[in-house]
């Protein structure tokens, strides 16, 4: 099937490398492959965003990592994640447990649900506390207050005592974000973490990650598809399509000279990339004309072909596979975006 | 939470009374009367049944016996039968405690089967053992009380002789079974499928997804994130059943000879002895709405999103 692009060492310097990753949901439609073999490496202490399209796998993928697939409907059918060493795809359940919220986090979409209506915060972040340094409950409560000190919120001895639904959404994720680190994970794992959340939220919770980052000497996954919103703040990008990475590369080289149509046609929407863009949603990936294709009947060539430019006979019929171009660089196309620009009349 | 109640409880006044003026016009419109009833079956000259009604004031107009009958209700008075000269309120809270014993009992079964059996399939979804429980409790929920009783009296009473199937037997548990079974299976079927529903839709929800990325243990989250969420959504629903299963108890005392309010009702019904009809139904109101109440502060009391104001 596809090249790996993964250069076969076990580099200590690897955060995490994901390989060759399949995972499939059983729908009422059939089985429908939400993750087709995504590939990326990420490097100790790098920020990694990974960018697409609603629908294009990368929570998924996300959720893959923790494990966290809804077993009844979908299965990780191949591939491998190797966190510290180990595959993490291998592990069993008990392992797996110690590690979530421990070693990697997570932060979720949906600040507004993530949270249990009925627990005081003070108490989901001291959950943390107490299953993975076994501490008791004054000093679960102690570190808790301080973990809510540290990510900004005001007053935390009382918000410690509030319920979710007394504080404000961007407070929510700034607890997500407490639960997250409390452990001080390796690895922090942010799906789409301000998108739900107001225009001047966005920023400050994005710095926040960054302080905290740098602070804990983590490694982070952010997941968004809004280019425009992480831009300053990634080191290294995915770029995702139709469960699919269709190219990756060093942030500044992406945003530069994209090699994959899709790439540029992302870019493309996002008005002044660059500069966090703090307007309003007008920079959504709307913007490329026509939809993703329905991955319960994927086309047989290049599953961008319908909406490509750059579209050639050759690309309705064979599916590009993933070619290095350069270091820690791959693409997922059958032409050279660089050279055909200048030949391409369209 | 104080406020709360009195205001609830202040409010049943306005509920009742509109009540029971439906209550009293429908009881005083239903054909023949408790005159010619208490007369039994006698020929009785005109004459003599215009003095019993005299007796009883129905000669009145309807209005006036209407004022007069919720007047003497505020002062806890809510007439005399017209058939055995006995005080309806000393004959009705007599059998409250009846009514209230079994309604008790059935909720009971319910809430204690029910629940742990519904949770039990919610997290075995999918599997055999969820499909049986779900075959089982449809069944239950679907089989008519009254069959379900007979069913019960017959196997437990006349089959196996183990169980008394009539009578109050001077309050013994052994009197009790049958009659809170016969109430309760119906209820606790579908108390288990609201359950199963409850966890199946906190299972899915994203704060249980956080708990787990938490590293929680099953137990842990179970207990903590899913059990409390999933019994708000089922007091929600399970007010409204407790509400109804008092209701039933009506059939399942008939069915029983239970003395409790169920049977005197259907009883003063039959005879048109329409002060003590009257006087049963507002127990079993009052108790309708107790009930509710209960249940909305239980809910109150556990679901912090909504406050007492
Ligand atoms: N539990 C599930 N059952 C069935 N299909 C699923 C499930 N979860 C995800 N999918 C499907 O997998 C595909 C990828 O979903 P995913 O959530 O990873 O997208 P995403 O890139 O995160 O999009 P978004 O930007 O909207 O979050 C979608 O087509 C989605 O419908
Ligand atoms: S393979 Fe063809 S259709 Fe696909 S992205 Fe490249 S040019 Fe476009
Ligand atoms: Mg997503």
């Amino acid at each position: 099937m596809m090249k790996s692009n993964i250069p076969n060492s076990t580099d200590l310097t690897c955060a995490i490398k994901v390989v060759d990753l399949h995972v499939d949901f059983a729908t009422a439609g059939g089985v429908l492959p939400a993750v087709r073999g995504v590939s990326f490496e990420l490097e100790q202490g790098e920020t990694l965003a990974i960018v697409g399209e609603s629908g294009s796998g990368k929570s998924v993928t996300a959720l893959s990592i923790m494990q966290l697939i809804a077993k009844r409907t979908g299965r990780i059918s191949s591939g491998e994640i190797v966190f510290d060493g180990q595959d993490l795809l291998q592990l069993d359940e008990h392992k797996l447990r110690e590690m979530r919220g421990n070693a990697i986090s997570m932060i979720f979409q949906e600040p507004m649900s993530s949270l249990n209506p009925l627990m005081k915060v003070g108490h989901q972040v001291g959950e943390v506390f107490r299953r993975h340094l076994k501490v008791d409950r004054a000093e679960a409560k102690r570190l808790s207050i301080e973990m809510l000190r540290k990510v900004g919120l005001s007053a935390p001895e009382r918000r410690y005592n509030e319920f979710p639904h007394q504080i404000s959404g961007g407070m929510r994720q700034r607890v997500m974000i407490a639960i997250a680190l409390a452990c001080r994970p390796q690895l922090l794992i942010a799906d789409e973490p301000t998108t739900a959340l107001d225009v001047t939220i966005q920023g400050q919770i994005l710095d926040l990650i960054q302080d905290l980052k740098s602070e804990n000497e983590m490694s982070v996954i952010i997941i968004t598809h809004d280019l425009g919103v992480v831009a300053e703040i990634v080191d290294y990008v995915v770029v995702m399509y139709a469960g699919q990475v269709v190219e990756t590369g060093y942030a500044r080289e992406i945003f530069e000279q994209p090699r994959h149509p899709y790439t540029k046609a992302l870019i493309n929407a996002v008005p002044k990339l660059g500069l966090r863009t703090r307007t309003k949603q007008r920079t959504r990936l709307e913007e490329i004309v026509g939809t993703v294709p329905n991955l319960l009947a994927l086309p047989a060539g290049c599953a961008f072909c319908e909406r490509c430019d750059y579209a050639q006979e050759i690309c309705s019929t064979s599916a590009p596979s993933m070619e290095v171009v350069g270091a820690r660089r791959s693409v997922r196309c059958h032409f050279d975006l660089t050279k055909k620009d200048r030949h391409h009349e369209r | 939470m104080f406020a709360f109640i009195v205001r609830r409880l202040l409010q049943f006044i306005p509920t009742i009374l509109g009540i029971s003026l439906i209550m009293f016009l429908l009881l005083n419109l239903i054909p023949g009367n408790a005159a010619l009833s208490s007369a039994g079956r006698l020929e009785l000259a005109p004459e003599v049944v215009e003095q019993i009604k005299a007796e009883l004031g129905l000669d009145k107009p309807i209005v006036q016996r209407y004022v007069q009958y919720i007047t003497r209700l505020a002062q806890g008075d809510m007439g005399q039968s017209y058939l055995r000269r006995y005080d309806v309120s000393e004959v009705v809270f007599s059998r409250l405690g009846a009514t209230l014993k079994l309604a008790f009992a059935a909720i009971s079964i319910a809430l204690l089967i029910g629940v742990p059996l519904g949770f039990f399939a919610a997290l075995k979804q999918g599997t055999w053992m969820d499909m049986l429980l779900t075959v089982v409790a449809v069944g239950g929920v679907s089989i008519p009380q009254f069959w379900l009783g007979i069913l019960l009296m017959y196997f437990f009473g006349f089959m196996l002789h183990l169980l008394p199937t009539s009578g109050y037997g001077n309050g013994s548990l052994a009197n009790l079974v049958l009659p809170a079974l016969t109430l309760g299976l119906g209820y606790t079927a579908m108390l288990a499928r609201i359950t199963r529903a409850a966890v199946i839709e906190v299972l899915t929800s994203d704060y249980v997804r956080t708990a787990r990325a938490k590293g929680l243990s099953e137990l842990a989250i179970n207990v903590r994130h899913v059990f409390r969420n999933a019994f708000v959504l089922i007091l929600t629903t399970a007010g409204l059943l407790f509400g109804s299963l008092i209701g039933q108890t009506v059939v399942v005392e008939r069915l029983f000879s239970w003395p409790g309010i169920g049977s005197l009702v259907v009883e003063a019904i039959f005879q048109r002895d329409i002060p003590v009809a009257q006087g049963c139904l507002l127990v079993i109101i009052f108790v309708f709405l107790t009930v509710n109440l209960l249940v909305d502060i239980l809910y109150r009391a556990i679901n912090p999103q909504i406050d007492f104001e």
